[in-house]
């Protein structure tokens, strides 16, 4: 058997590569997206390590929202820490140290830098690893060192002034030396550290005087670190952690790391799709293969193969095929890996590691590659399996009939779908939605089949010429096949229309929201703010000039921040100024009273969180310990502020940055809006990182970032699309072949080449349109039930992106014209009568 | 040069098929008229050179030497899509796997060819050919709704209908049983008598070729032989005979 196998598959080339394509690019993805991830992680371990070299053990405070320590800003040590640390035996020194992100400079064009990593602020200690290369260290409280690498960026020397925002608003301090690390421009590639004088440090950086972010110890001579780490976690109880350098390194390297994994989720979830699609391309391969071997299996059987022999051979060629594509695609990803970590390193700056073979990444690529290939290849060798003897001797190929089974089972996973979207719709349950939507699609792809030729009788109106109408009827001829085909052209429409109608629907929220019920003419934000990073702040002395100002009638700002309220992890709001943000919001209490020491919950979120004015929530903040906070008032939904208001002194205590990072100003009745943002613009010289915006340019950075979304995902669209075309390039190349008499007959009776290779690409664009008609219903249903769910999250609008799912329907027919240009010339090049003989 | 008698002609047609060492002539000068009205049928052993005769007639192959015309258009050094043209307007086909379209209805298979060309069906013309053929009750079915002898009888309307000047049936009843070739042979005989269609069979069987108005013998891509109206016993005579002398000539 192996040997026949062997043969029947060389003798299918094209077959061959045409279903290894797709197992290439599935695996290539997933390899990529591995290696990348692995590349990256080694090169960013590699620089916090050698940034961590001088740290032999560290105390820092636990984190009190627990997970990533990187994440959340240090907790701060007191002097009592390093007393506690020094006295333990083996001990050579312990000294406090402070280490803090957000510490930005102002540039000499009174920007802040962009910055590639993190910006932070430490104490100057001759032990940290710094040298310097000019200047002296900080002595005075206004004196600070900058590394070479901003030097560089912002042009400063020793003996400039220079603004920088701490914790604190806007300072000005005088850069008295530039530092180098090892040698290195920066401590960490493209991390702009800026050294206080040790007294200060703590002060700016962690909002208290005296205070650390760690204590370093120095392991005496003779003392293992592992012991002492014991040792040293024993006198400090649970609430401190002790950790390694290595394990300090590790930790810092944490937001680089969680960059380099989300890029790596994107590329997982691209290969996922491309997987899927794959596993249906697949899945029509083997079918085809099965079908045109019919007649050899029929002999093998006649010739005593018993079932097993022939669902193996079937198998086997499965086996075969993925091995040698994972193969393939497995070395493609590693290249594309390897360029594109050197991409991302390169514009971070970080030295990528050398070359390692990731294990992981081999052994899950394989995995993928071959266990998606024999999965999809089951039913058609279990299809194989089933062949008779006897179909050895028959003439023609029995025609596929839908199974009814599958068509059953279809409707009623469909029907069952299409419920819980509807109920989960109804009832804002978006777990309903996940389930509702994958057995909607599971339903439709069963029904697919069916659905083929109803489907392609519906559009008899459009394909009156004799070539258009016999390429229409032979799109549904073998209807399973033509389902396949048609479902991997489904899968990407469907998911980018999925998310597209999520985003829309969102973009247009926001814009109504702004229109209609946000009262202030200006807002104040910066648009380059990423997440993870320091807030954006505003100097509140800023805001307080702004409201004395003539023609502006109010001005609140506020900030929030991620907090745990009573053990769920929730956004938590403060408002600096609670009168002006009810006036510029319509905030109005419907029980108890707006003010400024309790907390203030809207409606909605107070029903959802099951509270009432006088109950008492426990609310741990990123800073600070946990407080427990009364409700003093709910009000009404205003759609612009709404959620959990904590006291604006909690969020000065308990926020990463006690200043707002955004505000909203209200125009007084006659005000300018130009003149009115001109001084207000000057106002803001000291917080150069925000800008003031009028609405629709709110709307407009809000569309920005939803855009870019949607831009992801149509790159997801056009790798599935690619594959998709195989997918169709394969079913017509072999639906040609099994036709290669008819075509002949045709040819004989006067049909022209053009029209043969009209009635090609009329099949083509038949399955494919079908596809993403299918997709973009799809797609838009599930989208428009996750809208409706989400409405109490705040999407309250729904909107259909009736112009992209347009362009996803004319792009989907154009793909099926491009897949159909070689096997139409193929079809229409064909000997008439070598083809009218081949019966 | 042309005859209004000719619905198709060969004038010394020779065919070679590769090249050098392996070259071998499949026609070697072959002159032949076929009659308007008339129901030829070409007879020959395998590898006689019928078929290639008749595809060379149909504009189906290329030829090396010689003329071939079909009515009075000169197919020597025709195009594909003049090819094509001619075969489409001129020319029509019943093939040993009767080759209808599957997606088709018999009707549907029958218009074909008038709708590939563009044209609208002579309505009458097109029911007296299905009371010919006897398919009135089975128009609506697929072709593998059908018998072998319906499939074919639907092909042989699909040639009729748009009433080409030449029809080529190639071994018509091959896939026949003997009741629904007789049934086929007779309603081209039908066709030729009633309509005064032209018709070229090629087959092996003396038993079809009796159906003819006359039957043109190939042997080694000649004609040698040429009978009216015969019988049947006469052609097994005449290929007995036939095969006597070329045992001889190999003898010789």
């Amino acid at each position: 058997m192996l040997r026949a196998t062997l043969k029947s598959l060389l003798s299918r080339k094209l077959r061959l590569v045409l279903s290894a394509l797709s197992i290439v690019l599935a695996v290539m993805f997933v390899a990529a997206a591995l290696v990348l991830q692995d590349t990256l992680n080694r090169s960013f371990d590699a620089a916090y390590r050698s940034a961590f070299d001088g740290v032999q053990l560290q105390v820092i405070g636990s984190s009190p929202l627990g997970g990533d320590a990187s994440a959340t800003p240090p907790v701060p040590l007191d002097e009592t820490v390093v007393t506690a640390v020094s006295k333990v035996p083996g001990v050579a020194a312990a000294r406090g140290e402070v280490r803090a992100d957000g510490a930005r400079i102002i540039g000499r064009d009174g920007k802040v830098p962009d910055a590639d990593g993190q910006r932070v602020g430490v104490s100057w200690s001759d032990a940290s690893g710094a040298t310097l290369k000019e200047g002296r260290a900080p002595a005075a409280a206004d004196e600070i060192v900058i590394n070479a690498g901003l030097a560089e960026k912002t042009g400063y020397r020793v003996g400039d002034t220079a603004g920088v925002l701490t914790t604190r608003p806007n300072q000005t301090f005088t850069i008295v030396g530039i530092a180098t690390y090892a040698g290195r421009d920066d401590l960490v590639n493209g991390e702009q550290t800026i050294s206080f004088a040790p007294r200060t440090a703590g002060e700016l950086m962690l909002g208290k005087a005296g205070s650390y972010s760690s204590v370093d110890i120095s392991v005496a001579a003779g003392t293992d670190t592992g012991t002492l780490k014991a040792d040293v976690q024993g006198v400090l109880g649970r609430e401190l952690v002790v950790r390694t350098g290595d394990e300090a390194a590790d930790d810092a390297a944490g937001p680089a790391r969680s960059t380099s994994s989300s890029i790596t989720r994107i590329l997982l979830g691209f290969s996922g799709v491309a997987v899927l699609v794959g596993a249906f391309l697949i899945a029509n391969a083997f079918s085809i293969v099965v079908t045109q071997r019919t007649k050899e299996l029929a002999l093998l059987r006649a010739l005593g193969a018993n079932r097993g022999q022939v669902r193996r051979s079937v198998l086997l060629e499965a086996l075969i095929v993925s091995v040698l594509s994972s193969i393939v695609g497995f070395a493609l990803g590693l290249l594309i890996g390897r360029a594109a970590a050197s991409a991302l390193g390169g514009s971070t700056g970080v030295p990528i590691a050398g070359f390692r073979l990731p294990v992981a990444a081999l052994l899950v690529s394989f995995l993928v590659g071959i266990g998606v290939t024999l999965i999809s290849a089951l039913v058609p060798a279990r299809r194989a399996s089933r062949v008779a003897p006897v179909a050895a001797m028959r003439q023609a190929l029995p025609t596929e009939r839908p199974g009814k089974v599958r068509t059953i089972v279809g409707a009623v996973l469909f029907g069952l779908g299409v419920a819980a979207l509807v109920a989960g719709a109804a009832g804002g349950a978006v777990g309903a939605i996940g389930v509702g939507g994958v057995a909607t699609f599971v339903g439709i792809v069963l029904l697919t089949p069916a659905l083929v030729r109803p489907a392609t009788g519906l559009i008899r109106g459009l394909t009156r010429s004799t070539p258009a109408r016999l390429g229409r009827l032979n799109a549904a001829r073998n209807p399973q096949r033509a389902a396949l085909t048609v479902v991997s052209l489904m899968i990407g429409v469907m998911l980018v229309t999925l998310v597209s109608t999520i985003l829309t629907s969102y973009r247009s929220t926001v814009t109504q929201t702004v229109q209609d019920n946000l009262n202030a003419e200006l807002i104040i934000y910066s648009s380059s703010a990423g997440p993870g990073t320091t807030p954006p702040s505003i100097d509140p002395s800023a805001l307080q000039k702004m409201r004395q100002e003539p023609g502006v009638a109010a001005a609140a700002g506020f900030s929030y921040e991620t907090a745990r309220v009573d053990g769920k992890d929730q956004l938590v709001y403060a408002w600096d100024d609670v009168d002006q943000m009810s006036r510029i919001a319509s905030v109005r209490a419907l029980s108890g009273t707006i003010g400024t020491d309790r907390v203030m919950v809207n409606e909605s979120t107070a029903k959802s969180m099951g509270l009432a004015v006088g109950d008492r929530t426990n609310v741990q903040l990123v800073r600070g310990p946990e407080v427990q906070l009364e409700v003093g008032a709910i009000f009404a939904d205003t759609r612009v502020v709404d959620g959990f208001v904590v006291p604006w002194s909690q969020a000065g205590t308990g926020f990463r940055s006690p200043q707002p990072s955004q505000a909203y100003v209200q125009l007084a009745d006659g005000a300018t809006q130009a003149d009115v943002r001109n001084r207000i613009s000057t106002l803001l010289a000291g917080s150069p990182e925000v800008d003031v915006h009028d609405r629709s340019e709110l709307i407009d950075d809000n569309a920005q970032a939803l855009n870019m979304i949607i831009s992801i995902v149509q790159v997801l669209l056009a790798i599935a699309m690619i594959i998709a075309i195989l997918g169709v390039v394969n079913t017509l190349v072999l639906s040609i072949l099994e036709r290669v008499g008819e075509l002949g007959m045709l040819r004989a009776v006067g049909m022209y080449r053009r029209e043969v290779r009209r009635m090609i690409v009329t099949e083509s664009v038949v399955m494919s349109v079908l596809g993403a008609v299918l997709g973009v219903v799809l797609g838009a249903g599930v989208g428009l039930a996750a809208v409706r769910a989400f409405n109490d999250q705040g999407i309250t609008d729904v909107a259909i992106p009736w112009p992209l799912m347009l362009v996803y329907v004319v792009a989907s027919a154009i793909v099926g014209v491009l897949a159909a240009l070689a096997p139409a010339g193929r079809a229409a090049k064909l000997d008439v009568l070598t083809a009218v003989r081949a019966v | 040069m042309s005859s209004p008698e000719a619905a198709a002609r060969a004038v010394d047609v020779w065919k070679v098929y590769g090249s050098g060492e392996t070259e071998v002539a499949a026609l070697r000068g072959v002159t032949l008229t076929i009659e308007r009205g008339r129901f030829t049928a070409i007879m020959g052993p395998s590898g006689s050179g019928k078929s290639t005769l008749m595809h060379c007639l149909a504009g189906l192959d290329a030829i090396d030497k010689g003329e071939v015309h079909v009515g009075d258009a000169a197919l020597a050094g025709m195009s594909d899509k003049q090819l094509t043209a001619l075969r489409r307007d001129r020319v029509g086909f019943i093939f040993q796997q009767f080759n209808l379209l599957p997606t088709l209805t018999a009707e549907e298979n029958i218009l074909l060819p008038l709708n590939i060309a563009g044209r609208s069906p002579d309505r009458d013309w097109l029911d007296r050919i299905i009371d010919t053929v006897g398919l009135r009750p089975r128009l609506g079915h697929r072709p593998t709704e059908l018998s072998g002898g319906q499939q074919q009888r639907v092909a042989c309307a699909r040639a009729l209908v748009p009433r080409p000047q030449v029809i080529f049936a190639d071994e018509p009843t091959g896939n026949l049983d003997s009741q629904s070739g007789a049934g086929v042979l007779a309603l081209l005989q039908q066709s030729v008598r009633e309509f005064g269609q032209t018709i070229v069979m090629v087959t092996h069987d003396a038993r079809a070729a009796s159906y003819a108005d006359r039957v043109v013998f190939l042997a080694d891509g000649r004609i040698v032989g040429d009978l009216t109206d015969p019988d049947e016993g006469v052609v097994l005579d005449t290929i007995r005979k036939l095969d006597a002398d070329s045992a001889a000539v190999e003898a010789a």
